[in-house]
């Protein structure tokens, strides 16, 4: 058996301005070029084993939502492959790709955005087992009290809507509901940040408590690493649509060899530390419509040279499953380690 | 040093609606000395931003302040006509808000806006206006101000408006800051730029600020004193250092417990259970009493303000000190 539930080879996505036939026929009269697009995502290579947690990170515009909506197979990737234990999605009949992208399911940031505000729960949870065929139609009251249990609610909520819920408890719906067709994959985007800081420990604990029940993988996306460090167990770092470093947590916790990690790390306010003075990276994230030459990061890093700004550095092999793109990383290391530990 | 800049003493806002009374801050009290960093602390709904508000003078009808005073310097912002107030708000007060399209024109060049204020409230030059403009751009690490000066504000990033909302904050070297959440819509890279010169910039003026935030992490690394609050009470206030490692009050300590860091990797976190109650359907006594593990029949009765220590208190029947 494949050792890799899903993998996303060299995956790519680009986004154009829509354009109406006028406009095309006008920008073929004048010859002009066309209309520049947005690269969301570039060669991004990661893969999942069963029953891991892979944390996506990155800050706004980096392309983690794009990159998880791809893998969730809600959008389609411009360029590259995704294959679902070893099988290429691509490749697949229309009807089996069906099948395939149901082993796959999606939580999102906000919880009420994503519930029908017109449905109760029973039919919000027992709707889409019902239509794939997964339970018979007289078995969905018990199922659905089975998979609110599941999620810590009280399965007397049945016939209630979204709008009597709080925050939390609709996030937990919105978790029975994917977990209803019997996934494989879970890709939570943001699943945690709309909601406050008490209510996020128990969403969390929902998703560790199924984590170690042992039938699922999840692709968790955030930008707050403190949830990241906590949860996942492979990271990947992005930054501009390119993963800039991808490793275990532990070691990439301890152990940062991007400098984009490194100050992201760094600049995270955290618990214990006190009161204290912050050593900001400079500059803004460039514009994905016109991103810098070379490394995309060199404009802000501290410790660029002249290589950096001309040639893009490919992800480098740091330690066993540890890999980074940065050129500081060969020919002189040390030179970097012992400037990062100032 | 030590002159309070603002006391709020036992302040009540109420909000009055078809589902019944809300009291969105119930006997706020709190201080803010001179060139001290207060950090409100709280959840959604626990009347944080409500207490920025009331104090600004911008709370709107159905709310309005029922009990208590807010004095600033001495006088009472609660009694002030609105004319006075005017003079206060934005000179002396003034207020950084979570989206800065909420202190931006969208309509008006940003050197428009900043000279705007100055005129407001001094009778200035309009070229000492335009150089204290980029002055005060430069201060807050604003790349080629003099360009920045003639744009509008849709020309600029999240992260840039709200360095020119904070500079317009600053331009009148107010006494007090209000900041609702400054940075919280913004990138970590980001919030840390604007926090840093933000601390810069405070520092050299001794300016006082009141910090509002969700986050505890980022209220740690700016205040002095934390204030942290619930359902509309202040459940706890002190220094901050002490809070965050010997909280007194049960919801302080399940917070502090449910935040990734206090707990070992990948083990389940510790929660507070349950969530908020309304704030038109408060149980008696104790706002947090149905979520609290230490909950006794005491606890459904009226709580006092427990002073532990000289500089801290607590609004808890049974204030334990914990060391986390």
């Amino acid at each position: 058996m494949n050792r890799f539930i899903l993998e996303a080879h060299k995956i790519s996505r680009s986004f154009s301005p829509h354009e109406d036939l006028l406009g095309k026929v006008v920008r073929s009269i004048l010859i002009q070029p066309n209309p520049p697009s947005v690269k969301a995502l570039t060669d991004v290579t990661i893969t999942l084993k069963t029953g891991e947690v892979l944390g996506v990170v990155g800050e706004s515009g980096c392309g983690k939502s794009t990159l998880g909506r791809i893998l969730a197979g809600i959008l389609e990737p411009s360029g590259g492959q995704l294959m679902f234990r070893g099988k290429n999605l691509s490749d697949m009949d229309p009807h089996a790709r069906a099948e395939t992208l149901l082993k796959i399911q999606m939580i999102f940031q906000d919880p009420l955005s994503s519930l029908n505000p017109r449905k109760r729960v029973l039919d919000l949870i027992g709707e889409a087992p019902v239509v794939h065929g997964l339970i018979k139609a007289h078995e969905r009251d018990s199922f659905v009290s089975e998979a609110l249990t599941r999620v810590g609610l009280d399965k007397d909520v049945k016939s209630r809507f979204p709008h009597q819920f709080s925050g939390g408890q609709r996030q937990r719906i919105n978790i029975a509901r994917a977990l209803a067709v019997n996934p494989e994959i879970l890709i939570c985007d943001e699943s945690v940040a709309a909601l406050d800081v008490s209510i996020q420990a128990q969403i969390l604990n929902v998703f560790m408590k199924l984590k170690a029940e042992g039938s699922l993988s999840f692709i968790f996306i955030s930008h707050d690493l403190g949830v990241i460090e906590h949860l996942c167990d492979r990271v990947a770092i992005l930054y501009l649509g390119r993963i800039v470093e991808i490793g275990p947590v532990d070691q990439i916790f301890r152990d940062a060899k991007h400098p984009y990690t490194q100050a992201l790390l760094q600049e995270i306010p955290r618990i214990g530390v006190g009161k204290r003075r912050f050593n900001p990276i400079r500059g803004e994230i460039p514009s994905p419509l016109s991103p810098p030459s070379g490394c995309q990061f060199h404009p802000r890093c501290p410790h660029a040279k002249i290589e950096c700004s001309s040639r893009m550095p490919g992800l480098q092999q740091v330690s066993h499953e540890h890999h980074a793109a940065c050129h500081l990383l060969y020919g002189n290391s040390t030179h970097l380690t012992t400037e990062l530990s100032k | 040093m030590n002159k309070p800049v603002l006391e709020i003493q036992n302040l009540t806002t109420r909000f009055e609606s078809e589902q019944g009374i809300a009291n969105a801050m119930d006997g706020v009290s709190l201080q803010i000395d001179e060139g001290e960093v207060v950090g409100l602390v709280g959840e959604s709904g626990s009347g944080k931003s409500m207490t920025g508000y009331s104090i600004m003078g911008l709370v709107e009808h159905p709310g309005s302040i029922v009990n208590g005073s807010i004095l600033y310097r001495g006088r009472n912002l609660c009694s002030l006509s609105p004319e006075e107030l005017r003079k206060l708000r934005g000179d002396r007060i003034a207020m950084i808000f979570q989206d800065p399209m909420m202190s931006l024109n969208p309509v008006l060049r940003i050197d428009t806006q900043l000279s705007e204020t100055l005129k407001a409230h001094r009778s200035i030059q309009k070229y000492d206006a335009n150089r204290r403009a980029l002055e005060i751009l430069h201060a807050m690490g604003i790349p080629s101000p003099e360009i920045r000066l003639r744009q509008y504000p849709h020309e600029l990033s999240g992260g840039m408006r709200q360095r020119i909302a904070i500079a317009i904050a600053l331009l009148l070297e107010p006494d007090l800051i209000i900041a609702d959440e400054p940075t919280t819509a913004l990138d970590v890279t980001i919030q840390a730029q604007i926090i840093h010169e933000f601390q810069t910039l405070i520092e050299v003026r001794g300016t006082s600020v009141l910090w509002i935030t969700h986050d505890l992490a980022v209220a740690s690394t700016l205040a002095d004193r934390l204030a942290i609050m619930y359902s509309g009470q202040i459940m706890e206030q002190g220094p901050a250092v002490e809070i965050l490692s010997k909280p007194a009050h049960p919801y302080t300590q399940g917070l502090l417990r449910s935040i990734p860091s206090h707990n070992e990797r990948g083990k389940p976190l510790a929660q507070i259970r349950g969530s908020a109650p309304a704030l038109t359907q408060l149980p008696p006594g104790c706002p947090f009493s149905p979520r609290c593990e230490q909950a006794k029949s005491l606890c459904s009765s009226p709580v006092p303000t427990n002073q532990i220590g000289i500089s801290r208190s607590t609004r808890c029947h049974y204030p334990t000190v914990q060391t986390l």
